[in-house]
């Protein structure tokens, strides 16, 4: 054990000791295999054995960059001596932390040859769930061409560190003498240790403060929570607990604070199961809002409103509760909204167990749902004030005081971390002209963005990956991020910066190990520090506060001044156009944005990538006679912006919908001029930020820009075998409801569709790989198809191949509207209703055992394999397409053109350092072959190989494609269907019977991939549902 | 017939015995997929076994030798060969049947 | 116009000798190039320039240039694939059904109409080519075990049913059609006046002597491969109707697709046939030859074809709606009035309703409005494989894939292409070749021309050209 623990100490020590390093990395590599297996058993003795891959901890990293990352990266260099724990062709996953503005996901990355390529969830968080799109695309940042190489002044780019740190550390002193203010302005910090270097930076210059401000700020809910509660925080939600859900306004799990973790709680409540006491029982989700979001998509019952009613909803709401519940009213113009009344009466039944959530950032509606929540009990159940989120940290106020002072000239000097205000701010345009004013301004930007290009230094910050931090991102819940590469570029840690100029000890490594060791290392209870310092560098995550009880608080906020608030700034009724402004699922706020990945990224509501659009319904678009596509123009109090329309059903008539997180100019190649900048729409309402700025006039700008959506198609045309879906009270009666079961007539009778052949079939004696998709826990996130994006090297295409159809994602999620019109109405069919029902159904190559494709192929590129696998010989390929026209699934791509190697695909896949993204165990296509969904064939047939090697079979769980991994809710399944003991073997054995169906099973392509009905909870339908 | 018989002995030989794949959840060997390419070859081989066959019978190829008697019989004159050598009659008594009936020209060619 | 026949008018006008039909069909081999075929012919090499460049591009680039997406992964590529193996029909058609019928009207357009199917056959060949992601690799299709191993291809595959058929018919075809050239280069070898040409004709005229034993031979060859050919045309469409026929493709999953395109190949290869020798008729001046006869009969077969075609339309529809499956019948209904109802609604007025107004014999006389509803035919057929392609990929299963297809200047550039092989070959063929079989022509020569001899004995030699049983001495 002491040798173990001074191995790893000696990986440490020598991180930036290359040379003796070196030297002994030969020694220590003769010592590495025995004391691999006393490492297991230390983890072992916590009881946190879970990923048995993991096997060698995040430090020989160190080593691995020293001999293969020179800057900037371009051939692999053979190593002289193998670095420590590095093994040829074997991946290595280091736990880490992805925590960039307020988002915060427990990460573990996967590297190959010291290369990070993949970004995979850490299961042992028990705050983050899955890896959402997002964190998935931030992996290509690292390997972004367009980063400063190092610091830079002005447009001086050749100056060295010394020089900008002597320069900097002057002017501060000179400043802090001066008694003028200096100012950091960051987005929400989630990291402890950041924090405390920055309180060391502004105990070193007095005149400091430290100002956050979020770009999708939720200032007022921590305003209205510290005026109800006295905690200016966000408490801790808990979806799972609920039987009642409302949200209003809230993307929960789209955008909202912790969207993947809410939608792992969320899909707990709607998970059925069709044994005979299997749970039948799910949640009830109401939603108000304005725009169709991804939260809207998914509730059972929704309404539109437009932005200006939103607040008197949640005050009818509140009202309507207190009359049942017997609290005190509030007098507010009352409105009528579909449903409001039955969410009102189900909230006060399931009081203890429901929850009401608000994404309006204005303290007066917050205070109101703060009440409801306590009239309703949610405290302490629901909601835990005593563990609060840290997840957006901003101060409005703070923000907008920030402005008016460097305005006035009384700003000294300003550094920005992590921000961008130029850009994402409102006023970022005031900014913008003060900023070169100031006398010393310096951005930690990794590239000359939007504010750094008008700072006077640019000291620029490792990507996350190539950095040491910790993050904080619920109250006693604790993760590390380590690098696992050394760095690219001549670039330094911000908090490295900081500290530097504080004059003390830059090894920002040492800082966070020691400040770990001050604060977190007494909340272990046991065991010598260097141990627990392993432990939680191996588990990523430092959990002391996990179990604890959540506690109930009582509501003291002032609810008759949030009235006359509510009163003052809502209105039950207004016919003007209005605005409202909303966050993008992939986009985020746009800091991003240089992903291609995530550009081209569908939205998961609209399917629509690589550009912003003003969304209006149906009627407001024949209202304002526009089309999908019209260029208009949108006037807001003499500012506008000019975008094209999307006809969005399901949005609140009158109102014109934008996503913010566009329009990026200083960017990258990828981001820039894509979209529009709408961050000046916004508005402040009291000081704090509104996405909400009110009435504007939308007219026609004359032309038209085709917006790129991978479908266009809106509808099922009621397929009853493609879709199949329910409703709750319907299946509680019958697990087969809303089954489309095919059958065949024969002259024996009618006979299944499947039971019908000419061929005798195989058999798959070993394996089996299959898997089931429940749509009733898919919330349509999207995360899956980034996932696979990355372990599967497929090609971003851009915006015009997108409009031309061509988009190469191996999984796409289909969502369908609902429409009202009658079956036989084929025309009626392809409109969505106004206010449709939304499906969502992730598709990918279904593994047909009667394969379509396979039958057609000339040369058997496509194949069966022995354990129910569809394959694809890229080799053999010639591309006639057949096979794509054939496969009634459509999910068969074609490499159009040399996308790896072609000018016009510049997507970081065409240069040598984007091209350390790719996955070696992955064939990167070559023009003219059909690719497809593998199911991770490269995955299972690793998991075989250490299976045999182990003499077993491989074990349930031990092989999992990229898709089902990184899903935050679980609703993909894989696995051996062979096995009776998997997972997917138990669901199938369960929903056989009920929910499990394959798509268009009467045509007979046996796939391998089963999906399970969508339940909805409404109530009974009698039409809807007597398909047979 | 041989056509035929190496069509299906290549088929079932290649899908079914040298590297059997699962295609499209088929039988290895699946007959009824075989008959277009058998037909096929079928026909490829009669065609090209008769079209051998009446050029060696004729002793057609590439420049062979015409062996014409007049260049004109192929554009709108007919030519009788008659062989004096085997022929009882004599050479002039059939050039004069031959004129009588109205031949157009006589030659006496030795070939 | 000599009435020498009780029974019918005679095939040739204009009271051709033997020496005439030699002298009219072989002035334009020897002569000089005229100075319509010299415009011709540099319209048609600029169109294959042209062409070619786009084709080049496409290969350079990839097949992303052209308009198809991951719904609609066939568009123009195998449509004019189809459309010209369609063409590709009507020639070893007439040489093969017609010979095995005794129709003797065939031996003055039989020649043109082999060429032009070899030459269709050919431009189809170049978008089987066109259309693969990596055309290099195109040889993986043949049965070859490649040099990555014992890897065969894949017999139940409809494509390479495709490359069999379309194979065996090419290579029967030229086959058929060479042995049908042999006696005219022969004659033209006899003509021939420089050294050259006389090599050249003669290498290929094969040592012919046109001595009694060989025609003797000569017809049993002809008729045995009339024989083989008859199937083999029926066959070749069938299979390439099996490309659609087999998927699982709602719009392409039926049964009627065998005898329907079938009938549609014959339909646009004697329109396509008709086109080419109205033109060539006018340009050489062989009104004698190609007559109006010719005409009417070949019209008659564009009507019954093309109402089979109708028929066939009309019976898909009724079986889409009369099988009840949801997937086959809007298909069919999205065909007429979805977002592609005008490409359905012009195959239907051109392959249905215009080759109806042959009815009326006068229009069916007429060499103009032949002309016209011929390239109407032409069109229609375009779309009739555009219709049954595009329409039923890009609204499949499941909508949420449904896409639109719109071509490229590559997809038209690329069809534009074939357009200027077909016709450079074409012209090549019309200057070098004898477009009419001269040796079959005089065969329909009625003996009664006035210019004739009487003594002759040409008139029984004729016969044993229709007369295969013809086995008896020369006296």
């Amino acid at each position: 054990m002491k040798n173990n623990t001074k191995r790893y100490w000696r990986g440490l020590e020598e991180l930036r000791n290359d040379e003796s390093f070196v030297k002994n990395a030969d020694r220590e590599f003769t010592e590495v295999v025995p004391q691999e297996n006393k490492y297991e058993s230390l983890v072992d003795g916590s009881g946190t054995h879970r990923r048995d891959f993991l096997k060698v901890l995040g430090f020989g990293m160190a080593a691995v960059s020293l001999a293969a990352c020179e800057t900037p990266v371009k051939k692999a260099v053979p190593y002289l001596n193998k670095p420590e724990g590095e093994y040829p062709t074997i991946a290595n996953w280091y736990a880490s932390t992805y925590a960039e503005g307020g988002d915060y996901a427990s990460i573990l990355v996967k590297t190959r040859e010291g290369r990070p390529i993949k970004i995979e969830p850490n299961t042992l968080s028990s705050v983050s769930s899955g890896a959402s799109a997002r964190v998935h695309a931030s992996l290509l940042g690292l390997y972004d061409v367009e980063k400063l190489k190092g610091p830079a002044k002005g447009d001086n780019s050749k100056i060295s560190w010394e020089t900008v740190d002597t320069e900097i550390t002057a002017q501060l002193a000179q400043i802090a003498a001066s008694g003028r203010s200096i100012r950091l302005v960051s987005s929400t910090v989630l990291s402890p240790s950041t924090k405390a270097a920055i309180a060391d930076f502004a105990a070193k210059y007095p005149t400091t403060r430290h100002i956050m401000y979020d770009a999708n700020s939720l200032s007022a809910l921590t305003k209205a929570n510290e005026e109800s509660f006295g905690k200016l925080a966000i408490p801790a939600y808990d979806f799972s607990k609920a039987k009642v859900i409302v949200g209003i306004d809230a993307d929960f799990l789209g955008s909202w604070i912790s969207p993947e973790a809410f939608s792992k709680q969320y899909a707990e409540t709607r998970r059925v199961s069709s044994a005979k006491d299997g749970k039948k029982d799910m949640s009830r989700h109401y939603q108000f809002e304005s725009i169709l979001s991804l939260t809207g998509s998914n509730a059972d019952y929704r309404s539109a409103v437009k932005p200006s009613q939103i607040g008197l909803v949640a005050a009818s709401l509140y009202n309507k509760v207190a009359a049942a519940l017997g609290g005190s009213s509030i007098s507010v113009p009352s409105i009528e909204a579909p449903h409001l009344d039955r969410a009102a009466k189900e909230l006060a039944a399931a009081r203890g167990q429901a929850l009401v959530v608000c994404g309006v950032n204005d303290p007066a509606v917050q205070t109101v749902v703060n009440a409801l929540n306590g009239l309703l009990g949610s405290y302490g159940t629901t909601i835990d004030l005593g563990a609060p989120l840290y997840y957006r940290q901003g101060d409005d106020l703070a923000m907008n005081a920030f402005i008016d002072e460097l305005k006035g000239g009384q700003v000294g000097a300003v550094l920005f971390y992590n921000a961008n205000p130029v850009y994402d701010h409102p006023r970022g345009a005031e900014l913008a002209q003060a900023l070169p004013k100031i006398g010393l301004s310096v951005s930690f930007s990794d590239r000359a963005d939007e504010t750094a290009s008008l700072t006077k230094y640019i000291c620029p910050a490792p990507h996350y990956l190539e950095s040491w931090n910790d993050a904080e991102p619920k109250a006693g819940f604790y993760s590390l991020t380590q690098p696992t590469i050394s760095l690219i570029y001549n670039t330094r840690q911000a908090q490295a910066s900081l500290l530097k100029w504080a004059g003390l000890n830059e090894d920002y490594h040492e800082y966070v190990k020691a400040y770990w060791r001050k604060n977190m290392y007494p909340q272990a209870g046991s065991g010598n520090f260097e141990q627990f310092w392993i432990k939680a560098l191996h588990d990523g995550v430092f959990e002391p506060n996990q179990g604890a009880t959540s506690s109930a608080a009582s509501f003291s906020g002032n609810l008759p001044a949030a009235a006359v608030s509510l009163a003052r700034n809502y209105r039950a009724s207004a016919s003007g156009l209005e605005l409202a402004l909303y966050e993008n699922v992939g986009m985020g706020t746009g800091a991003l944005a240089n992903s291609p990945w995530l550009q081209e990224f569908p939205e998961p509501v609209t399917k629509a990538c690589w550009d912003n659009f003003a969304c209006v319904s149906q009627k407001t678009a024949s209202d304002l006679g526009v089309e999908q596509g019209d260029l208009v123009k949108i006037d807001l109090k003499g500012k506008s912006v000019e975008l094209p329309v999307l006809i969005q059903p399901g949005q609140a008539n009158d109102t014109v919908a934008v996503a913010i997180g566009y329009g990026r100019e200083k960017a990258g190649k990828s981001a820039n001029g894509v979209g529009k900048n709408v961050y000046p729409l916004a508005s402040f309402n009291g000081g704090y930020l509104s996405f909400a700025p009110g009435e504007v006039t939308l007219t026609k700008a004359g032309g038209s820009r085709e917006i790129a959506q991978t479908q266009t198609h809106d509808t099922v045309m009621r397929r009853a075998s493609v879709l199949q879906e329910t409703v709750l009270a319907n299946y509680q009666k019958d697990p087969l409801a809303g089954r489309f079961i095919p059958k065949v007539e024969t002259s024996e009778g009618p006979k299944d569709a499947t039971d019908i052949t000419l061929w005798n079939g195989h058999e798959y004696k070993n394996h089996s790989w299959g898997m089931v998709i429940d749509l009733n826990s898919c919330t349509g996130c999207g995360a899956c198809v980034l996932g696979c994006q990355s372990e599967n090297n497929v090609s971003v295409v851009g915006r015009q191949e997108v409009i031309n159809r061509r988009e190469m994602h191996w999984i796409r999620i289909d969502r369908y509207y609902s429409s009202d019109a009658e079956a036989d109405d084929l025309k009626g069919l392809e409109k969505a209703s106004e206010n449709p029902e939304v499906t969502f159904q992730p598709v990918m190559c279904v593994h047909c055992n009667n394969a379509p494709c396979e039958t057609v192929c000339p040369v058997l590129a496509t194949t069966h394999s022995s354990e129910g696998l569809n394959q694809m010989t890229y080799n053999r390929c010639v591309g006639t397409r057949y096979c794509a026209n054939n496969c009634p699934y459509k999910v068969r791509r074609f490499n159009w053109f040399k996308y790896f190697d072609n000018d016009d695909f510049d997507y970081h896949f065409n240069n040598d350092l984007g091209k350390m993204v790719i996955n070696p165990e992955v064939t990167v296509r070559s023009r003219g072959v059909i690719e497809k969904c593998s199911m991770c064939v490269q995955r299972i047939q690793e998991g075989k190989l250490t299976a045999r090697k182990e003499r077993r079979r491989p074990i349930d769980g031990e092989i999992n494609t990229a898709c089902a991994q990184t899903c935050p809710t679980g609703a993909i399944t894989f696995g051996d269907m062979n096995d009776p003991e998997s997972a997917i073997s138990k669901i199938l054995e369960v929903e056989r019977e009920g929910r499990a169906f394959h798509m268009l099973e009467e045509i007979n392509t046996r796939p391998q991939v089963a999906f399970l009905t969508k339940v909805r909870n409404k109530e009974a339908l009698q039409e809807a549902n007597t398909k047979a | 017939m041989i056509g035929c018989a190496c069509a299906l002995t290549l088929t079932t030989w290649t899908m079914g015995i040298d590297w059997p794949m699962i295609v499209g959840g088929k039988d290895p060997i699946s007959l009824p997929n075989y008959i277009p390419v058998t037909f096929e070859m079928t026909v490829l081989f009669t065609a090209f076994g008769m079209v051998g066959t009446f050029l060696i019978t004729n002793g057609l190829g590439p420049n062979a030798n015409p062996n014409m008697f007049d260049p004109r019989s192929t554009d709108n004159k007919f030519v009788m060969a008659i062989n004096l050598s085997s022929n009882k009659m004599a050479e002039a008594d059939i050039v004069k049947i031959l004129q009588d009936t109205g031949a157009e020209e006589v030659n006496i060619k030795q070939f | 116009m000599h009435v020498t026949s009780p029974v019918r008018p005679p095939l040739i006008t204009g009271g051709k000798t033997y020496a005439d039909v030699t002298e009219d069909i072989c002035r334009q081999v020897e002569g000089k190039p005229t100075k319509q075929w010299m415009i011709a012919f540099t319209i048609s090499v600029i169109v294959l320039i042209y062409g070619t460049a786009c084709l080049f591009w496409t290969w350079w680039e990839g097949l992303g240039v052209w308009g198809l997406n991951k719904t609609v992964g066939w568009a123009w590529d195998i449509t004019n694939f189809v459309w010209w193996v369609g063409i590709g029909h009507a020639g070893t058609l007439i040489s093969a059904i017609l010979l095995l019928f005794r129709q003797k009207w065939r031996t003055s357009i039989n020649r043109a109409a082999e060429a032009m199917t070899i030459f269709a056959v050919l431009c189809a060949a170049s978008f089987i080519l066109m259309h693969m992601g990596r055309p290099w690799l195109a040889y993986w299709a043949l049965p070859l075990p490649n040099a990555f191993g014992s890897l065969w291809v894949n017999f139940n595959s409809p494509l390479v049913w495709d490359v069999f058929a379309i194979s065996t018919y090419f290579s029967v075809s030229l086959v058929f059609w060479y042995i049908g050239l042999i006696p005219d280069l022969a004659t033209i070898r006899d003509r021939a006046q420089s050294k050259v040409s006389r090599f050249i004709y003669g290498t290929f005229a094969m040592g012919w002597n046109g001595s009694a034993k060989t025609w003797s031979r000569y017809e049993y060859i002809s008729l045995i491969l009339a024989g083989l050919s008859t199937p083999l045309v029926l066959s070749v469409h069938t299979i390439v109707s099996m490309d659609f026929a087999t998927s699982v493709i709602p719009g392409w999953h039926t049964t009627i697709f065998p005898p329907y395109f079938v009938a549609g190949a014959i339909f646009s290869g004697f329109a396509m046939v008709q086109n080419l020798m109205l033109i060539t008729r006018v340009v050489y001046r062989l009104e004698d030859y190609i007559t109006l006869e010719h005409i009417e009969s070949m019209n008659k077969v564009i009507t019954l074809t093309g109402s089979i075609v109708g028929v066939a339309y009309l019976t898909e529809f009724f079986i889409a709606w009369y099988s009840g499956v949801e997937y086959e019948s809007y298909a069919f209904i999205n065909r007429a009035t979805g977002p592609y109802w005008w490409a359905y609604w012009a195959m239907m007025t051109c392959n249905v309703i215009s080759p109806q107004l042959f009815w009326s014999r006068k229009l069916r006389r007429s060499v103009t409005w032949t002309f016209f509803i011929s390239v109407i035919v032409n069109i229609g057929m375009w779309f009739e494989r555009f219709v049954i392609i595009v329409t039923s990929l890009h609204r499949d299963y499941l909508p949420s894939s449904w896409a639109m297809f719109s071509p490229t200047r590559y997809d038209i550039g690329d069809y534009i292409f074939s357009f200027g092989l077909f016709f450079t070959l074409f012209l090549l063929f019309s200057k070098y070749l004898p477009v009419i079989n001269m040796a079959e022509v005089k065969a329909v020569i009625k003996s009664s021309s006035e210019k004739l001899p009487q003594k002759v004995s040409g008139v029984a030699k004729a016969q044993r050209i229709s007369n295969p049983s013809f086995n008896k001495d020369p006296q």
